[in-house]
């Protein structure tokens, strides 16, 4: 049986795993620049090709990469979006971002306010957690933590989550849903 | 009946929207350029480079001539204190290949503690996966040691790796974090860490097999980094390397960490309880 070139091993690499990492870009960055988002993952996988490893353990290196090319993407939003509050004078941040494309109901909308709110490390393991679906050894793996760790972080945020819910928006002195869990249980 | 937050965010995936449709076509173009146009758009851009010369003005020619002159001076001089200063602190840390993941693990412990980012790069497959420390290049890898020993991180190899596999070991790892020491009042840990070959014999990955719960010390971050944001004119992107993820702090790793520790003292003096 003849060995797979670099090219067809890319290939294959490539056709097995776009969707994915088309979604985890779609889920990450402005929807105008998940295609060069995708695009980029596999030059950087094509550059490394002699270091991908096969089988499952695919899938998770190229999130490691995607993550890499999603950080400078938001990076370079955040620098354009400090540039704008400059400009105008206003002071915004954490917005839900306006590429989500499907708002049904308040309550959804407050929930993405709150998600939003999360510091990135934690949005990023929900993120692989709920909508990759990854097993929490993956999710360690990934983020460079450990399987306990990323186990009581999430157990952290879902209570952090919840508890900002269930607080009313505008019900607290500072009318911010942080200032008022920040006496919580810690 | 109120249904679970995560299940709620669960369901709120822009990848499951039944408008969410790739564009294949936009990929493959922008990847097929990429790939293909890469090496031809090196060469211009050498090309390019080659042609471009004799623009400056003379007399930044002349200083920048003055500069070189005096850089010469001074590596000479550092040379020569180099090679006859007796107690040499070159480190002598063992190379790839590694025929057992336990040596790949001493060695890289080993150079985290005392080699350079190129020490360190060096034990690395291409595409490893594993530990921020190490950045996408060797310029960002020693901003983040750099920034490291300022605040005064360091780990030690216990005496505990146990093989899993040839390409496989898992070892006790004794770390200080002087940061988490200011935070929580623990900077001594000890991490049980997984570290794997590849065939040729270089460290392919790194993962932390089991640690601390560090979830405390990561909300203490978080509210640390909403507070610089908050109160100073710098962001957490100024002041460590790991967040700046372009590499390119705007100061020296150890001002960077000198001011981060400032900081950290003002934002626990401000903080109630």
């Amino acid at each position: 049986m003849p060995v797979p070139s670099h090219d067809e091993t890319f290939k294959r690499l490539y056709q097995t795993h776009r969707q994915a990492i088309w979604s985890y870009c779609l889920r990450r960055v402005p929807r105008a620049e998940v295609e060069d988002a995708v695009a980029e993952v596999f030059a950087v996988a094509w550059r490394r090709r002699d270091a991908a490893p096969g089988g499952d353990e695919a899938l998770l290196w190229l999130y490691g990469v995607a993550r890499n090319v999603v950080r400078n993407v938001t990076r370079s939003h955040i620098r354009r979006r400090r540039l704008d509050v400059k400009v105008v004078s206003l002071g915004v941040t954490n917005e839900v971002p306006a590429d989500v494309p499907v708002v049904r109901n308040a309550e959804e909308r407050e929930l993405l306010q709150h998600v939003a709110n999360l510091d990135d490390d934690e949005q990023e393991l929900l993120r692989l957690r709920l909508w990759e679906e990854l097993p929490i050894a993956d999710i360690a793996r990934t983020v460079g933590r450990s399987p306990r760790s990323v186990e009581s972080k999430l157990a952290r945020i879902r209570k952090k989550l919840a508890r900002r819910l269930a607080v009313p928006a505008g019900s607290t002195a500072m009318g911010s849903p942080r200032y008022a869990e920040e006496g919580g249980d810690r | 009946m109120t249904t679970d937050v995560f299940t709620r965010y669960a369901a709120l995936d822009p990848a499951a929207e039944p408008d969410a449709q790739p564009d294949w076509n936009a990929v493959d173009a922008v990847l097929l350029a990429t790939i293909d146009g890469r090496a031809t758009a090196m060469t211009t851009e050498l090309e390019h480079r080659k042609t471009q010369p004799t623009r400056q003005r003379t007399w930044r020619s002349a200083w920048v001539a003055a500069v070189a002159f005096a850089v010469v001076i001074l590596a000479g001089i550092a040379v020569l204190i180099a090679t006859t200063n007796t107690d040499s602190d070159v480190v002598d840390i063992p190379a790839p290949p590694f025929d057992t993941p336990t040596e790949a693990a001493a060695a890289w412990i080993q150079a985290l503690n005392q080699g350079t980012a190129e020490d360190i790069h060096a034990l690395m497959a291409d595409g490893y996966i594993g530990f921020d420390i190490i950045g996408p290049t060797i310029a960002e890898t020693d901003e983040r040691i750099r920034w490291d020993r300022a605040v005064g991180v360091s780990s030690y190899l216990l005496d505990s790796c146990e093989e899993t596999s040839p390409t496989s070991s898992t070892c006790e790892i004794a770390v200080t974090l002087p940061i988490a020491g200011l935070f929580t009042g623990v900077e001594d840990r000890v991490d049980l860490i997984t570290v794997r070959l590849d065939p040729n014999g270089y460290i392919s990955s790194t993962s932390v097999h089991e640690g601390p719960d560090d979830g405390a010390l990561y909300d203490l971050e978080a509210e640390f980094g909403a507070w610089v944001d908050a109160n100073s004119d710098l962001t957490p992107f100024d002041l460590n390397p790991r967040a700046n993820t372009d590499g390119q702090l705007e100061m020296s790793p150890e001002d960077a960490a000198e001011t981060f520790l400032a900081l950290i003292e003002q934002f626990l003096a401000q903080r109630p309880g």
